[in-house]
């Protein structure tokens, strides 16, 4: 799920600061650094585009601090499902059939008091509202109608999101102290977040070992019909991570992550079937999550690059159990290039609550395809010129395909994308 | 005004004190439904609400010669018209809605409407210097007013409340209804629908929405209480030339037939005559600009039918039956 695009758009503060805490923690010689990356992320027939543009700056403010500032801005726009079940299909109805000797004789009522539609050709439907005569009867009948239309119910959305990062980075003999803040904002959803981190260095720095927490609020709008109100979430995580050079060759790459977040965790743009009434879904109103990490870099001298290989496995409350491979191969070219293929392949089952529609009262559900059993496939082309000694610019070409793996969500549900990515380094 | 009201609009009267009746004005079927404490004061609402849409389609029909709407169209580009009341607070209506729409909504449209005329024996695909010169005579902000009168500074050019008559003619009869102390109420012309209380049935009012690919059966309907819900469409009134589908909608900006290949729009909203507004001016500007239209409004909802696929906006699900 989170190799969505749009998802990471939903991406806040405090998992970018958990993020930039997975990463190995650098050693404070740093050059100054600047770097600005622009993609652009396109789902199939258009549904969904997204622009996202990121400027990151890096700087020593003492020989042993290191800051980092960063800001990153998108712009989403599309449609998404609501979740409200497609295609045709029928349910079962209880109607009124009221049978008069007044005048106008026996009619039936179609289910509907009226009907909405433009002004023209007069419409065939059968009479709106029985005519109901001195001497009716009324009798209910059940019976078996068509139920909307092949279509998949979506939502069109255009927002915008700013956010900010900062962190600071302190190294005091075999020590590393980390610590940082986050704010993001848009329309529908404010974040904010603050990080700590302790890294150690052994083994003749061979080893770093890494602790740190994230703590995290956000306020979700919560629009009803007449008003609007701010709802709350918070987030708590914590991670433990351990970067160890097996070799001169070979980097190993360990990290444990556990999380729980509380409060507000329903997507308010999303609907379900229940008992054949489209309703907001209703989520729990907390999510335990805990994540492993195992990542394996790997120079190969003889092929003139390298190798990384990854795996990840996540599991929450929700039921939600989900495992990543990825690979990667960065080949040099010549002195000044690099092409990096990649593949990575994604799967999760379902929520214990997810269901394309629901009966009987269910306190809890989801019909959001993202927590539905599926499957994701990203195929991707990087290539990096290193233009000068100093300045590096990148450009990168993803494929991203979706599907389902319940054989009940619509195949609709699940977008297929291309991601273009283009990025600029600079040291000074 | 003499009207044979027992005739043109025959009430229908259940024990359970619902009254219904049916009736033909502004060129299209009008109904309501309303529950009464008595067939006397149901009777007495229905004399004063036909009445009133009868006198109101006499003043500003443009298909009639003798009202003001007509008068006014005629004295364009040479003198003042005199107006009423009544009439200020449409067009003070119409100045909000011109506005809000950024122009797509515009009473001015009717010399570019002429131009596309899809009634005509063989509808014809005007020129682009006819187009030109009917866009020359279209622009609600260009209409000179002061309380009492209004000017349009062109021969040539004229006004049509087509676009809002009826669904603000929906929320006036629905206004005359409180002090005849009726609390449930629908009130339905020409498809525009607002209802109020509760309906026979118990609970909210239904709505059937129409299927715009198959006309003459609903894709589905939405629930309501206090909303009036329309839909626009243009897949009823159009024509065909050349293998061309020209709808009878026609953007002003364009001068030409709406071509964003939509074929209906439905909001609900507070009122019918914001509804009717939106609907339209949504069907012209398509799903994206149309829907965040809707959103910006405040309190409206609605959807949109592009061929087989349907744009909701944000809480629209939540009206679906």
């Amino acid at each position: 799920m989170g190799m969505v695009v749009p998802d990471l758009m939903r991406l806040r503060p405090w998992l970018l600061a958990l993020l930039l805490l997975a990463l190995p923690v650098r050693r404070s010689v740093a050059e100054d650094r600047v770097d600005f990356t622009v993609g652009y992320y396109l789902e199939d027939h258009h549904r969904v585009d997204v622009w996202t543009s990121a400027l990151l700056w890096e700087t020593d403010v003492t020989p042993h601090t290191i800051m980092r500032l960063q800001g990153v801005y998108d712009v989403v726009s599309g449609a998404s499902p609501t979740g409200a079940p497609p295609a045709q299909k029928t349910k079962t109805q209880t109607k009124e059939v009221t049978t008069s000797t007044g005048t106008g004789g026996a009619q039936v009522i179609t289910g509907y008091n009226v009907i909405s539609g433009p002004t023209g050709t007069a419409p065939t439907y059968v009479p709106i509202f029985a005519t109901v005569g001195p001497e009716a009867t009324t009798t209910t009948q059940t019976e078996v109608v068509p139920y909307g239309k092949k279509y998949l119910p979506v939502q069109e959305f255009e927002d915008e999101r700013l956010s900010l990062n900062w962190e600071l980075e302190h190294q005091l003999g075999g020590w590393i102290f980390t610590g940082g803040a986050a704010y993001s904002e848009e329309a529908d959803y404010k974040s904010m977040a603050g990080t700590v981190k302790v890294g150690r260095e052994f083994n003749h720095k061979a080893t770093l070992l890494s602790l740190g927490a994230s703590l995290g609020h956000d306020w979700v709008l919560h629009a009803e019909e007449d008003e609007s109100r701010w709802e709350d979430k918070d987030i708590v995580e914590g991670q433990l991570g351990l970067v160890h050079a097996i070799n001169p060759k070979t980097l190993l790459t360990l990290t444990g992550t556990l999380g729980s977040s509380e409060g507000y965790l329903n997507d308010q743009y999303k609907y379900a079937s229940v008992d054949d009434e489209i309703v907001r879904e209703q989520r729990p109103d907390s999510r335990d999550k805990r994540i492993a990490l195992v990542m394996v870099n790997r120079a190969v001298d003889t092929l003139n690059g390298s190798a990384e290989l990854m795996y990840r496995f996540y599991t929450d409350s929700y039921g939600v159990d989900a495992q990543t491979v990825g690979f990667t191969w960065y080949q040099k070219l010549g002195k000044r290039f690099i092409l990096a293929p990649s593949l990575r392949y994604y799967e999760q089952s379902a929520a214990d609550f997810y269901a394309t529609e629901f009966t009987g009262a269910p306190k809890i559900y989801s019909s959001d395809y993202r927590l539905s059993k599926l499957a994701t496939l990203t195929a991707g082309l990087k290539l990096i010129w290193k233009a000068y000694d100093k300045f590096t610019i990148s450009l990168a070409y993803d494929r991203y395909s979706m599907w389902g793996r319940d054989g009940a969500t619509s195949n609709e549900a699940y977008p297929d994308a291309n991601v273009v990515t283009l990025g600029f380094k600079l040291w000074y | 005004m003499v009207l044979k009201l027992d005739e043109l609009a025959p009430l229908e009267w259940t024990k359970d004190d619902w009254c219904k009746t049916h009736f033909r004005a502004m060129g299209t079927g009008c109904q309501m439904i309303w529950r009464s404490p008595s067939r006397k004061q149901g009777l007495a609402f229905r004399d004063a609400a036909v009445t009133w849409v009868a006198e109101f389609e006499a003043k500003y029909s443009r298909y009639r010669d003798d009202s003001m709407i007509s008068a006014i169209s005629r004295g364009a580009g040479e003198h003042w018209v005199q107006t009423d009341a009544e009439l200020d607070s449409i067009f003070g209506v119409c100045d909000h809605w011109h506005w809000s729409t950024g122009g797509v909504f515009d009473p001015t449209a009717l010399p570019l409407e002429k131009l596309w005329d899809y009634k005509a024996e063989t509808p014809r695909i005007p020129s682009a210097e006819e187009i030109k010169s009917a866009q020359a005579l279209v622009g609600w902000q260009r209409v000179e007013r002061k309380p009492g009168s209004v000017y349009l500074p062109d021969r040539g050019m004229a006004i049509d409340l087509g676009g809002i008559g009826k669904e603000y003619a929906v929320d006036r009869v629905i206004e005359q209804s409180r002090p005849f102390g009726i609390v449930d109420i629908l009130v339905d012309f020409g498809r525009d629908v607002r209802g109020v209380g509760q309906a026979p049935q118990g609970g909210q009012w239904s709505v059937g929405l129409e299927d715009p690919n198959d006309p003459g059966t609903c894709w589905g309907g939405v629930k309501m209480s206090n909303r009036a819900v329309t839909t626009s469409g243009d897949y009823l009134r159009g024509f065909q030339h050349e293998g061309w589908q020209y709808g009878h909608i026609v953007d002003p900006r364009t001068g030409r037939p709406v071509s964003n290949g939509c074929h209906s729009a439905t909001v609900v909203a507070p009122t019918c005559t914001e509804a009717g507004v939106l609907s339209t001016a949504t069907l012209i500007l398509g799903p994206r600009d149309g829907l965040k239209l809707i959103e910006r409004s405040g309190f409206s909802q609605g959807c949109v039918w592009q061929a087989d696929k349907r744009h909701d906006t944000s809480r629209f699900a939540a009206y679906i039956l």
